[in-house]
């Protein structure tokens, strides 16, 4: 089990993995943008950080750069969407050069992501290294 | 009506010849039985609509073999005979199914009485049977399957069903049971207790849809005379299902984007947004990505529906479960036309699982449904099986075989028909102008088509 803050604009989608996560009997804290999410940070620590990239207000990309800049980066996994300015694949790309340690692309299924999440808190701290999937 | 069946189990001959005078005097066929080998072989073997049970077998459980009479026909009727003082004994076989029980001594009148009232409620329970099949009832169809990647689905159903807001695409070819599994995402979630609605998106007129899904208020239009709720207040706090989305047009699609964002309805001529506490399960067989190229369905749209997505695969990828299907819709509609199958022969099974069933599950069930009606059983054999299964299997000869030519011209040449439509929808991704053009046909008959092969 897991603290993990989960990042999307969308109530909904965040419902969604949020649900996934409980599932995966993970402690879920939730936030609607990045400025929301840094407020949050500074407050509790959490294992994990997943993140959508494109989100009004702060985007997805602050996000991950504010985290990989911490002392300890934090562990971080991004999920693009299309949008309708940016191709699903040019943000997949663009995500993949981020210091992130997973890229996964919408939707997500329940196992996809535990999965994602186990993989990625089974790693050793890295997320400063630009990694791809 | 046909001569009911009832199998005597006591080993007391005394009894069972008792029994037999009794029930022969009304006209009943009696079977008997001493031992629970001899009534599990006679289940097996015979059709029986009702067994008396001596829960007292000599050295033998009774309640064993309860058991084991219902595990062999779940639809047995039993009745207990049970001995003075072993009352509960009688609950017992009560819980594990058996329909009632009779104390020994009993009295002819009693046994009368006693083996009636068990056939009515039998009969009973066929034509409920056949209510629930014809649609009367609901549909009350399980999701039956073994296979992987069917698995695969109801892991998901379960996954998603746990959250309450959740909005769900459900993709599949035509027949593979897109409403089923939303069905069963409702009931399964804590929506349960509220209403599931049903909509076909293609199959009400588009000027009346708006007001069918949003209601209108009094005099928003000529003959909007009262008020009228939509189809989205009547799911509140339930469920709505909106199949063949991707027939939905475009002005209707806007205003379903906002239910999905803003979770309020607006009736046609309201000025009020209504809170809606709904869960959206669409679904299409169609190729939605494609009809967001050519224009006709909103990408935004598309995004918020697709939040779960959730395939169904057709049913020539998943294996065993074409046979699994079968001798579920075998059994259902033998027993609710009254007829005896048994089974599949090896042969039939090996053309059902080498067919490559392009109307899917809707398909393997009316052929079942089909066979029920016209044949007898007690095994289902390759020769009850329509003709585009044969040719199938046989591939494509240039000799014509004597049964085909029997058919007659009509059928057969619907046959081919069949396989030329098939083959033209799969060339065209599904996309029925692309494939009404390589048939060199008007569209709204290759539609008419489609709907006469349930395709």
């Amino acid at each position: 089990m897991a603290k993990i803050l989960l990042i999307d604009d969308d109530p909904q989608v965040r419902a969604v993995l949020k649900g996934f996560l409980q599932i995966g009997r993970h402690q879920v804290l939730e936030a609607g943008n990045g400025v929301q999410a840094k407020k949050l940070l500074t407050d509790v620590q959490a294992d994990l950080v997943i993140t959508d990239i494109v989100m009004p207000e702060s985007d997805g990309f602050e996000v991950i750069m504010s985290c990989a800049r911490k002392d300890q980066p934090l562990k971080i996994i991004a999920i693009t969407g299309g949008s309708p300015n940016l191709a699903q694949q040019t943000l997949l790309a663009i995500a993949q050069k981020m210091p992130v340690n997973k890229v996964l692309s919408k939707p997500v299924t329940c196992e996809e992501l535990l999965t994602a999440v186990q993989d990625v808190l089974n790693a050793p701290t890295n997320a400063s290294l630009p990694q791809s999937t | 009506m046909l001569t009911e069946t009832i199998l005597i189990i006591d080993d007391e001959a005394f009894i069972r010849e008792n029994v037999q005078r009794i029930l022969n005097e009304d006209g009943y066929r009696v079977l008997e039985a001493a031992t629970s080998t001899e009534a599990l072989e006679l289940v097996a073997s015979d059709e029986i609509d009702l067994a008396l049970l001596d829960l007292n077998l000599g050295v033998e459980n009774g309640l064993d073999l309860l058991g084991a009479l219902k595990e062999a026909n779940p639809d047995l009727l039993v009745i207990i005979i049970t001995g003075y003082g072993s009352v509960e004994t009688a609950v017992d076989a009560l819980k594990l199914g058996a329909f009632d029980y009779m104390k020994k001594p009993f009295k002819a009148d009693a046994l009368r009485v006693i083996v009636k009232l068990a056939l009515q409620t039998q009969e009973l329970k066929r034509e409920v049977r056949g209510l629930r099949r014809s649609g009367a009832l609901g549909l009350d169809v399980p999701l039956l399957g073994d296979s992987p990647c069917f698995r695969q689905v109801l892991d998901q159903v379960r996954e998603v069903a746990r959250i309450p807001t959740a909005t769900v695409l459900v993709t599949g070819e035509s027949g593979t049971g897109k409403e089923l599994v939303a069905r069963a995402i409702h009931s399964l979630s804590d929506r349960k207790e509220h209403p599931f609605v049903a909509v076909n998106c293609a199959s009400i007129p588009t000027e009346l849809m708006e007001s069918e899904l949003f209601g209108h208020e009094k005099g928003a239009f000529t003959g909007a005379a009262s008020r009228k709720t939509g189809l989205f207040e009547e799911a509140h706090n339930g469920t709505i299902f909106l199949d063949e989305i991707g027939d939905m047009y475009a002005s209707l699609q806007a205003k379903l984007l906002r239910v999905l964002q803003e979770r309020t309805v607006r009736r046609v001529g309201g000025s009020k947004d209504l809170p809606v506490d709904l869960r959206v399960i669409a679904a299409t067989n169609r190729d939605l990505r494609q009809r967001i190229q050519i224009g006709t369905f909103r990408e935004d749209l598309f995004y918020r529906l697709n939040v779960v997505p959730l395939h169904l695969p057709p049913l020539r990828e998943r294996g065993n479960d074409i046979l699994l299907l079968a001798k579920h819709f075998l059994s259902h509609f033998s027993q609710a036309f009254g007829k005896s199958f048994k089974g599949i022969e090896p042969a039939a099974e090996q053309m059902l699982l080498g067919y490559p069933w392009p109307g899917n599950i809707r398909e393997l069930r009316n052929i079942i449904e089909r066979i029920c009606i016209m044949a007898h059983g007690p095994l289902l054999e390759p020769a009850h099986l329509p003709p585009e299964l044969h040719h199938h299997a046989t591939g494509h000869s240039s000799t014509i075989a004597e049964d085909v030519l029997n058919q007659g011209l009509e059928i057969n040449v619907a046959n081919y028909e069949k396989q030329l439509v098939v083959a033209a929808l799969e060339q065209a991704d599904g996309n029925v102008v692309k494939a009404a053009l390589i048939l060199k046909i008007p569209r709204g008959t290759l539609r008419y088509k489609m709907e006469k092969y349930g395709l």
